[in-house]
Order: structure tokens, then sequence, then C-alpha cells
């Protein structure tokens, strides 16, 4: 891998992404940003829940993330041409076109959760990366970073080529991650670090090694759904006495 | 005051209804505690005799051995068959007839030893998690008497009640994650609408609240 491009939503893990290849100097030559509403460069932290955490940089390995810098902001800092589809879905035929007309191999992957690639973005022949928070394919399906530390006590992430299933794709590569940061920020925060420091050891393989990738195997599979909060508070508590902080 | 608002508010009605949950630490563990006893409550006096568990020994778990608990599993499942028994009526259509079946054979074959989750399970946990129902709805399927509407309850309270064996380790969390679901959604209906079986939602919170307390024993929380 060369270069690359990226898809983005305008979300915490998607500023951590570009901010974290930054840092790490390994930015896409061009990215698409989705977002519904029309000026992505208005968008500022939305509840007091964030705009407690907006002050602070947060940084876990070689990821780092200023919930207060949004995504347009690093991408005019450092000189990145983007352009900005107002829509949320990576299926629009306007992302399409603009993926098709580059000559990028690889596409970063960071869209609002549940969106499936269709056959007409997958049929641009260019390999989708997309970073997982949990082991594949124990792992499937939604917040199962809270199941893994249910299970496991620590929080997995899996890089993969995407593909026209659920969490299906061939895997880049796979690491367990031990818990140590509050796990109370977990979604605003460490989800996005976690998943963005993952993207860029991937990024470093897939830029140095001839990675064999690996097919996931379905008998070993399990498919997770959005845990209930009472589930939430059981793992973040768990966490929390791991990590020593309870 | 934090309110515990699962069973509050229809879960059937919002598309994203437990997505990006707070975090509220432990007073949202106590409203959840504090709405379940109230709705226990609620159907002790209801069910008055009948009740299969005291209400007063409802939030003392750990006073029930393991035998205790076996022994209230089975009563559970014999209560669930026999709803189903008498509740597999011919005017149900062939897809609803089958998912019925299907139902009652997991209640009958899954006792006895460590839950797994058959594909057959997993796809029912599936459907409940995107429908919040398991009997197919057809927008021009008129029910006056709610009729299917009891059965899509009962059904759901089967998958509640196979998901309460006691399950393999990888699992024990996926099956929580879908009865507390369950339980939520039949409370938000015994408080809001016509709702049919008290007795197995009774049966359903108290297996919620044994797996929950088993789950935190096992990680010293409790």
């Amino acid at each position: 891998m060369r270069s690359f491009i990226a898809i983005l939503a305008i979300t915490k893990r998607s500023q951590a992404y570009i901010q974290s290849l930054f840092k790490s100097k390994m930015l896409p030559s061009y990215v698409v940003i989705l977002d519904e509403r029309s000026d992505a460069s208005k968008i500022r932290p939305e509840n007091k829940e964030i705009q407690k955490l907006a002050n602070t940089e947060y940084n876990f390995g070689q990821a780092c993330l200023h919930i207060q810098e949004p995504i347009v902001e690093t991408l005019n800092a450092v000189g990145v041409p983007f352009d900005i589809i107002a829509e949320p879905n990576i299926n629009s035929p306007k992302v399409v076109d603009l993926i098709n007309a580059r000559d990028e191999s690889h596409v970063i992957v960071s869209v609002y959760g549940g969106q499936i690639l269709k056959k007409e973005i997958l049929s641009c022949g260019k390999f989708f990366i997309h970073v997982h928070p949990g082991l594949l394919p124990n792992y499937r399906g939604s917040t199962t970073v809270y199941y893994s530390i249910l299970n496991e006590g620590s929080i997995g992430v899996t890089s993969i080529l995407l593909d026209d299933g659920i969490d299906t794709g061939q895997v880049i590569y796979k690491h367990s991650y031990k818990l140590n940061f509050d796990l109370r920020l977990i979604d605003h925060v460490f989800d996005p670090l976690i998943r963005a420091n993952h993207l860029i050891e991937t990024i470093r393989m897939l830029k140095l090694k001839n990675i064999a990738l690996e097919q996931q195997s379905d008998s070993d599979s399990q498919t997770y759904y959005v845990i209930h909060p009472v589930l939430k508070h059981v793992a973040i508590k768990k966490g929390m006495q791991i990590c020593g902080l309870e | 005051m934090t309110e515990y608002r699962y069973s509050r508010q229809d879960p059937a009605a919002f598309r994203e209804f437990y997505m990006y949950s707070p975090y509220e630490g432990e007073k949202f563990i106590n409203a959840y505690e504090n709405d379940r006893n109230n709705v226990c409550f609620a159907l002790d006096t209801l069910l008055g005799k009948t009740s299969p568990i005291r209400h007063e020994d409802f939030f003392s778990i750990d006073k029930y051995g393991l035998s205790d608990v076996t022994a209230m599993l089975q009563d559970y499942i014999m209560v669930m068959k026999s709803n189903f028994e008498t509740n597999i009526v011919s005017s149900l259509c062939q897809t609803h007839k089958k998912t019925v079946l299907s139902l009652y054979n997991l209640l009958s074959e899954s006792q006895g030893s460590e839950l797994k989750l058959s594909p057959s399970i997993n796809n029912y946990i599936g459907t409940f998690e995107r429908q919040k129902g398991l009997l197919v709805k057809k927008m021009d399927c008129i029910d006056p008497d709610h009729k299917i509407q009891t059965i899509d309850d009962l059904c759901i309270l089967a998958l509640s009640c196979v998901l309460s064996q006691p399950s393999e380790r990888r699992c024990r969390y996926k099956s929580i994650n879908t009865v507390l679901k369950i339980n939520d959604l039949l409370i938000f209906r015994f408080r809001n609408c016509e709702f049919r079986h008290p007795l197995l939602l009774y049966y359903s919170i108290f297996f919620e609240r044994f797996m929950l307390f088993s789950v935190q024993k096992l990680m010293s929380l409790k």
C-alpha cells in the first residue's frame, strides 16, 4: 500500500483517526466526509457529557484525540483535500463516484454504525479497511467492546477488509489491549482511541510487509447485539476493578 | 433523581433504544433495582397465593441454593410448557404455529444440560433484537382480541426461559442481555397494555436477577 484515502462520518472515531494519522505522519491523500448536516465546519461538541471532555487531549499508544477539534479543522490545517457529502450513507452514488475517480488502492472506512457495503461501492476495485472493536470472528456485531471486557477482561480489536457481510471480511491484524484507562470514558474517548491506534499499526503493517490475510471461520463466530445499559454498567465496573480504579 | 427509563418507554417504538446509553454509575443500578422491585411487588400482589416467589425474597437471591434454583427452573419450564399447550390453537397460521412448536421443542430439549447457543436459539435472539417479537407481524393482520400479541408475548417469554438455563461461559452475557431486554419490553406491556402472563413474567424477572447476581458474584462485584 503506497497511499490511501478515507471515508469519514462526523464521529469521534473519525476525529481520532485523522488526528492520530497526522501525529504518525500517515495522512490520507484525500477524504470524503459523510455528514447529513450541511456544514461540517460548524460542528462542535454536542452535549454536556461530551463538553466536559472537550478541553483535554486524550492519548492511547500512538493515538490522540482532542474532541474540540472538528475533522474539517484538522484536514484544513494539514492540507488534505476533502469533499463533504450531505448524507450519511457510504453507499450513496455520490460517494461511489468520488471513490471511482481516485487511483489509491486502499480506503479507510469510519462510518455510522450498521452500514453494509453494497455491490456498487465494492465493485470500485478498492480495499476497504475497517477497524472493529472485537476479536473476530468471536465478537461480531454491536458494542462488542463491552462483551469482550466481560468475557476476557481485555479489549480485542481487529482490522478487516470489508465485504458485503457484517464483520465477516478477511482479517488483516488483530490484537488484545489491556484495560489501563478510565472505562467510564470508553464510548466517547477510548473506543475511538484504541481503534485509531490499531489503525496506525494496520497501515504500518500494510506499508511494510506482505500481509497474509486470514479468512474468518463461521463456526467460531458469535454475533452480539447492543449491550443493555445494566450489563454495560457491570462491564464498566469490572473494567474499573481490573484497572485498579475501583 | 436517576430514573430507570427502559421499562417505562416502549422499546419497540424506538429504533436505537439501547444505543449510546450513558454511564451513570451506582445510582443507575439502584434505579434499575427499584424499578424491578416495584414491578415484582405489583406482580406478587396480582398473583396472590399463586405467586411462586415471596416478594420479600426477591432481592435476597443469595438465600437461594443451587437446588432451590434448579427446582424453580423446572417449575418455570413446566408452567411455560403448559401455557404453550393451551395456546397452540388451530387458528394460528402455519408460520406462527411453526415458531410456537419450535420454541416448545427448545424448552423440552434443553433441560438438564449446559445451554449452548444453537443456530436456532441464535436466530430467535436475532429476530427478537430486530423486531422485538418472534411472530411475523403482517400489516394486514387484524388482531382485535390481542390473540397474536398474547402468543407473541408467550413466545418471547419462552425464549427468556430457554436463556435462563445455566449456559456456557462464552454465551452467558449474550443470554443475560436478551433476557434483560425481554423483561423491559414485557414490563412496559404489563404496565401499559393488555398483558396476560404475569406468572411467567415473574419467573422471568427472578431468573434475570439470579443470572445477574451470579455473574457479579463471579466477578467479585457483589
